[in-house]
């Protein structure tokens, strides 16, 4: 990068992008002109809803991806999931086109198990379709190291659809400390002051200490201290970390990378119980997600005559108390939530 | 124009950097160790970590503290200072200190231990506990990514306490304990080097690391948070009885233990059951501990409750000295309290005054009172 890119870079994070975040938050009512309130767990009847959509064509057995797959893939399951005719009509329902947009991946594990870029930039894609400007939308996680090694480009040009991790100069986490009943930390930048709006792009895996990783607790990469929320098998600190009010406005739509799952061994990357399973799902009720995802594991499992998560003693109990009367983010019954399947190719 | 900043974060930001860079440079560091003068934030120097158990899937169990967190590969314990990689556990704050502060030794505070000393302290991010009064929450709550952090090795540490002219090195701020190997291999140093070691603690660590360590602490200061194994657990995410354990086997293995009970009000200001621990200190470590009852003020997730009223502080004295602990003392008070003036326990005379961390006096003469003669226990020479 040349000395006047870095440069140029520095400043767009931090006034491109700050003064963006201000100035949509700050603008004529974002929330009030949408057609369904942040947050919002429901879909279009009201009841939630989880699209699975499966193309065998998205990632081949050697781990190879092909970005077209994915992104026809994605828009069928946006279009599905807002019934909608196109993706693009979906994306302008729930994103507008002077929010900043995070694009909240999870890079943890490695080039293996992470959310591959060619799902990020079908969601980025598709964004732009529906009117946002590429230079609003930040694909972000905790770490530059992690983005890198998980395929992605560093990017923080102004005009640019940016890329990069809380670690970056300038960026950092806020001084203040948040707090919401157990939790206690200090926010991402990218998602406290930067962004307005976020779309949630999870992994579905296996978690040796809560026992799940998806929608919910993949915000513990937007904190600084994630190694404090898996006492207690992450219950009650992933609901709450869910409630602080910089991601409750924010939330909106969930578009989950399964073209693998980890169904033992998670949360980190092991071949052994890696199962390719080319499948997007899209939800906008986190809780929802994590109870279809939660259920793919324990599928995965039965087929590799593995226990379930709870009768290994890792049932992810945060997830129902994500539902519960305090929390309320979302509906954890099964019975409520309807799930479509689809079959892109 | 730069991005606006609050006047918080300005003023949070100047002090760190002071705190870090300027105390630093202060004793001699730049000159010793140059990369001590130059901190990086996010500064990170991974060291095999000494006490983990390998497990199956590239998991390991760290078997440093009473937590004994399990780990998968690429995640950290709940200390958020160290690492599985690849199925081995990495300790990323060995030579990285935060923190390079000169304090006076009443300041951690220990009061029986060569009155008037002056400290080289040294602290890293992070800690296996989550005391919600924590008074340096933005150092011990963090992960060393975050905090701006030198370079300093151990035997650059030793050296910059010997030209400094400091009498100790010790480990205080955070918690010791997730920087186990660098204080085991600095407190090693030092004692060869003539030096004096201190650890301010919790104590929140497995027997056989603290019994290791023992040898090369001279004195340990045991932070004693409260009483019930409820107010450990609600409060600081912690448990009781491996800190009482671990204080009774820091003083059998020879180290000089001190103990400090910061009071929060409504939370362990209960006289009764400050009446037990002091009941529980006479009969486990002896009349002789000295013990402080400091002041608790409203900090990072205890906002919302006040300081600690001094007649609070008081009543507790009272009550130890009717248990009959010996040398009880006040912290955090103002600095016209005569709260940490050490008084002979047989003739009631002042040996050692003290306004805030300043000795004034020392009347100690040989370790005896200069009255009657009565020995003072303590590390005096």
């Amino acid at each position: 990068m040349k000395r006047r890119e870095f440069l140029q870079s520095l400043a767009s994070v931090g006034l491109g992008l700050w003064g963006a975040g201000e100035g949509a938050s700050a603008g004529p009512g974002t929330r009030r002109h949408r057609t369904r309130s942040p947050g919002s767990p429901s879909a279009p009847e009201g009841k939630p809803r989880v699209v699975i959509a499966r193309h065998s064509g998205m990632m081949e057995a050697n781990g190879r991806v092909n970005p077209e797959a994915v992104q026809q893939t994605v828009e069928e399951a946006v279009a599905a999931f807002g019934e909608a005719e196109t993706a693009t009509e979906v994306w302008a329902r729930y994103y507008r086109p002077t929010e900043v947009i995070g694009l909240k991946v999870n890079c943890l594990a490695g080039p293996h198990l992470s959310t591959r870029p060619a799902v990020a930039y079908a969601v980025a894609r598709g964004l732009i379709r529906s009117g946002v400007p590429a230079a609003r939308i930040i694909i972000w996680d905790r770490e530059n190291r992690e983005l890198r090694a998980a395929g992605y480009q560093i990017v923080t040009l102004r005009r640019a659809l940016k890329c990069l991790g809380t670690d970056t100069p300038r960026v950092g986490y806020e001084e203040e400390l948040s707090t919401q009943g157990s939790f206690a930390g200090r926010l991402s930048r990218i998602l406290a002051r930067f962004c307005t709006a976020q779309v949630n792009l999870p992994l579905i895996k296996d978690h040796g200490i809560t026992g799940f990783t998806g929608a919910l607790k993949n915000y513990l990469g937007a904190i600084h201290n994630p190694n404090r929320m898996h006492e207690g098998q992450g219950n009650p600190g992933i609901a709450d970390l869910n409630c602080v009010p910089a991601l409750q406005r924010a939330r909106r739509l969930i578009v989950g990378d399964a073209l693998t799952l980890q169904y033992e061994g998670g949360p980190s990357f092991d071949p052994r119980w890696n199962l390719l399973y080319n499948a997007i799902l899209v939800a906008s009720d986190p809780v929802a997600f994590d109870v279809i995802g939660w259920e793919l594991i324990n599928e995965a499992r039965r087929g590799a005559n593995l226990r379930s998560l709870e009768a290994v003693g890792r049932t992810p109990t945060y997830i129902t108390t994500a539902a519960d009367a305090e929390h309320h983010l979302g509906t954890a019954d099964r019975s409520e939530i309807e799930v479509i399947e689809l079959t892109v190719g | 124009m730069a991005p606006r900043m609050s006047r918080r974060e300005f003023v949070g930001r100047v002090a760190r950097t002071v705190g870090a860079w300027g105390l630093g440079s202060w004793y001699g560091l730049r000159s010793t160790t140059p990369a001590a003068s130059a901190p990086v934030k996010g500064y990170l120097s991974p060291h095999r970590a000494r006490f983990f158990r390998a497990l199956p899937g590239r998991r390991v169990k760290c078997l440093l503290c009473p937590r004994q967190c399990e780990v998968g590969d690429r995640e950290r314990g709940y200390c958020g200072v160290r690492e599985n990689r690849g199925g081995t556990y990495y300790s990323l704050v060995y030579g990285n200190p935060c923190v390079i502060h000169n304090d006076p030794i009443e300041k951690k505070p220990i009061l029986h231990a060569l009155p008037g000393s002056k400290t080289l302290t040294l602290a890293t991010a992070g800690c296996n506990l989550n005391c919600k009064y924590c008074q340096n929450w933005e150092f011990s709550q963090s992960r060393p990514e975050d905090t701006v952090n030198h370079a300093l090795t151990p035997e650059q540490a030793v050296a910059a306490a010997k030209n400094g002219g400091l009498t100790f090195i010790a480990f205080d701020y955070t918690e010791p304990v997730v920087f186990y190997e660098y204080v085991y291999d600095t407190a090693r140093l030092a004692r060869e080097k003539g030096l004096r070691t201190v650890m301010a603690s919790a104590c929140y660590i497995r027997p056989i690391p603290l019994k290791m360590l023992c040898p090369y602490l001279d004195v340990l200061k045991v932070d004693l948070k409260g009483f019930t194994e409820t107010f450990y657990w609600e409060i600081c995410r912690g448990q009781l009885a491996p800190v009482l354990e671990a204080a009774q086997l820091a003083q059998e293995e020879g180290v000089w233990v001190e103990l400090v009970h910061l009071i929060v009000p409504t939370l362990n200001d209960d006289l009764n059951r400050i009446w037990q621990m002091c009941r529980w200190i006479v009969s486990h470590l002896g009349p002789d501990v000295p013990l402080t009852f400091s002041r608790f003020y409203p900090m990072y997730q205890l906002r919302n409750l006040p300081p600690t009223p001094l007649s609070t502080l008081e009543r507790a004295k009272q009550v130890a000295e009717e248990v009959g602990l010996r040398f009880v003392y006040l912290g955090n008070v103002p600095a016209a309290s005569t709260g940490r003036n050490t008084y002979c326990p047989r003739c009631g005379k002042l040996l050692i005054q003290r306004i805030v961390y300043e000795v004034k006096q020392n009347r100690l003469r040989n370790g005896r009172c200069p009255a009657c003669k009565t020995p003072i226990p303590g590390v005096w020479e």
